[in-house]
């Protein structure tokens, strides 16, 4: 019955069946067969219940802290000022492509923004100082996808919220394996530069002077994180509270930069609604599945399943990250998330894994699937952004950053203390 | 005779679309107004030690109704997700067929929400139930504003869909993929990248 209605998911959704639909057909039908008395009675009240959320609400107020800044024109001052400090590396602008993408990914939630924004400001620059595409293309692909590790991250408060997981505590997992995981990229991007001097470019230093005259292009976004992330971590502030006053410190930073008026707001709303009833249609179609699949005992089903096959925690990981792998290479990250988590997540926290180390792992491989193709949205934003030369540019230059990733994920399989460390400290 | 339906469903959807924008936009009013809420939540807490305003509930149900008031003009955008690493791949022909059950498979998951959320605000109607809080909000107000929403997505997607199939039978495959087909790739990043230009 299980693997009759893993088909029905796949065929419907090759078939390219809207996700939340499809979704809620697979319920429905587990309902119909499989559960002992009729769940979908109750589908009203869970879509109800998944709906009047405060802590969902936190989701469109990310999404539009993140609509109001891009409107700023900020990102130009940030990348200036972190040339300034990080391109005497080897690689030069490489470096300046991460490191702005580190830090505006600590203000915004999502991966495509920030690498359409990093792209937007870097790339006219590369073509101007003669880079190879290749690496430059991949490192604003890759540093985009630190925008979902790094908090405030949409996709963590989806995963908090299909599993009942803290997202303070799923916030301050994200930062140090973040954090790493940029110091990752910088120290293999200077690596492979000084292998191959030709991939990169100049590296070009800067006086004392300049830098310390950039940083003032650094305040405003350090203080906005201050804000969103600081009043998180101190308890000060939900994540929801911290996200409107995101929102008001976004809107203060536009009236500074002399951007703000009833039109840019107006598109800023307009981008955030749509991309509101995108994520809020398939969590509303997840959290029924979810429901389902737990009252009609599915999940227990597969793990004893998983258990009479011979299967320890360490292979179910294992087969969890294959999965993950291989399903990222075709399905867009957000719809990964909702349809897997439901079935995925309380198995494997089952098995004994922590939720909170879990979630981040997970960040992790979807990261991954950001910029493997076929379907790695990251890449395509990037060449977007860059328009001509060709797309295998951008897929090989990101190559060495998906190697980078997956010794990120040994680390943290590893050592849980890098993601579990901080959140350990909030007790 | 096809020919007249289809001038008068133009029409329709013509204000159908308007008509979710605005109602988006009304939505995002609401989020607006959440980040004041909440401001005022957060100052108050902080200077006189209480909350003033019922900002976990009152947001709750903002959450609810605005998601909802934006699911059609998500539609209008094509934005609601669909895999399509399969789909853009096949000839014209296989899509338009492809894009007709989506779009079925979509008015079905629309009757079948419809009538659940129907039957619970009149629920909480006929029995008078009130959130478990302070406010004792009487439930089928938050409730009622979420149907509408939910409703008006719900034609949305039937106008939509009759005028997708009344193009199929015409054999006007590249009307249908104008008007429900998954934006290919390169719509999708002019959308993602038009912003961040300007």
């Amino acid at each position: 019955m299980i693997l009759t209605a893993l088909l029905i998911l796949v065929a419907l959704l090759i078939l390219s069946v809207p996700v939340a639909a499809t979704l809620i057909v697979l319920a429905l039908l587990l309902d119909e067969f499989y559960s002992p008395f009729p769940l979908f009675r109750a589908m009203g009240d869970v879509l109800w219940t998944a709906s009047d959320s405060f802590l969902l609400i936190a989701i469109p107020l990310f999404i539009l802290l993140g609509e109001i800044l891009v409107r700023t024109g900020i990102a130009k001052g940030t990348y200036r000022s972190l040339e300034s400090w990080l391109s005497w590396l080897p690689g030069g602008l490489l470096h300046a492509n991460i490191g702005t993408a580190t830090l505006f990914s600590a203000t915004s939630g999502s991966s495509v923004a920030t690498a359409a924004t990093i792209g937007t400001v870097a790339i006219p620059q590369g073509k101007e100082m003669k880079y190879d595409p290749r690496l430059f293309t991949g490192s604003i692909a890759a540093g985009g996808t630190l925008g979902i590790m790094i908090p405030p991250s949409i996709n963590l408060i989806v995963y908090g919220f299909l599993t009942e997981t803290s997202i303070p505590r799923l916030f301050a997992a994200g930062l140090l394996p973040g954090l790493l995981l940029a110091t990752l990229f910088i120290t293999g991007t200077a690596l492979i530069c000084l292998w191959k001097p030709s991939l990169g470019g100049p590296s070009v230093s800067h006086t004392w002077a300049d830098r310390i005259s950039g940083l003032r292009n650094l305040v405003p976004v350090l203080i906005l994180f201050a804000i969103v992330v600081g009043s998180i971590y101190t308890g000060l502030a939900t994540p929801t509270e911290a996200a409107s006053l995101g929102v008001l410190g976004a809107m203060a930073i536009a009236l500074a930069m002399g951007k703000l008026s009833v039109s840019v707001i107006l598109e800023a709303l307009d981008g955030t609604m749509k991309t509101t009833g995108m994520i809020m249609l398939i969590i509303m179609a997840s959290y029924f599945l979810n429901f389902v699949l737990a009252s009609a005992g599915v999940t227990r089903e597969l793990t004893s399943f998983l258990a009479s096959a011979g299967m320890g925690p360490y292979s179910t990981l294992a087969l969890t990250i294959l999965i993950y792998i291989v399903l990222g290479f075709f399905i867009e990250t957000l719809s990964l998330m909702v349809i897997t988590i439901p079935i995925v997540a309380p198995i494997v926290i089952g098995m004994g894994f922590d939720p909170v180390w879990l979630g981040i792992l997970l960040i992790l491989l979807i990261e991954m699937a950001l910029i493997t193709p076929p379907v790695g949205l990251n890449l395509y934003v990037v060449q977007g952004v860059r328009q001509g030369g060709p797309f295998s540019d951008v897929m090989v230059g990101a190559m060495p950053y998906v190697g980078m990733m997956m010794l990120m994920a040994l680390i943290l399989i590893l050592f849980p203390s890098v993601a579990l460390f901080l959140p350990g400290l909030m007790n | 005779m096809f020919q007249q339906v289809n001038v008068i469903l133009d029409r329709m959807l013509g204000g159908v679309q308007t008509g979710s924008l605005w109602l988006a936009r009304a939505g995002g009013m609401l989020i607006l107004l959440t980040v004041v809420i909440v401001t005022v939540e957060v100052i108050t807490r902080q200077v006189m030690g209480r909350s003033a305003v019922h900002a976990t509930e009152i947001t709750g149900y903002i959450m609810a109704v605005s998601a909802s008031w934006s699911f059609a003009y998500t539609l209008m955008c094509k934005a609601h997700i669909r895999i399509d690493a399969l789909y853009l791949n096949f000839p014209q022909r296989v899509r338009a067929v492809l894009d007709m059950l989506a779009m079925l498979a979509l008015a079905l998951f629309c009757v079948l929400i419809v009538g659940a959320v129907f039957d619970v605000a009149h629920a909480s109607f006929a029995d008078g139930a009130t959130a478990n809080t302070p406010l004792g909000t009487p439930l089928w107000i938050p409730q009622t504003l979420w149907l509408a929403g939910l409703t008006w997505f719900s034609i949305a997607v039937c106008l939509l869909t009759l005028r997708a199939l009344l193009a199929l039978f015409q054999g006007d495959t590249e009307r249908v993929q104008a008007l429900v087909g998954s934006p290919s790739m390169d719509e999708i990043i002019q959308d993602e990248t038009r912003e961040t230009r300007s």
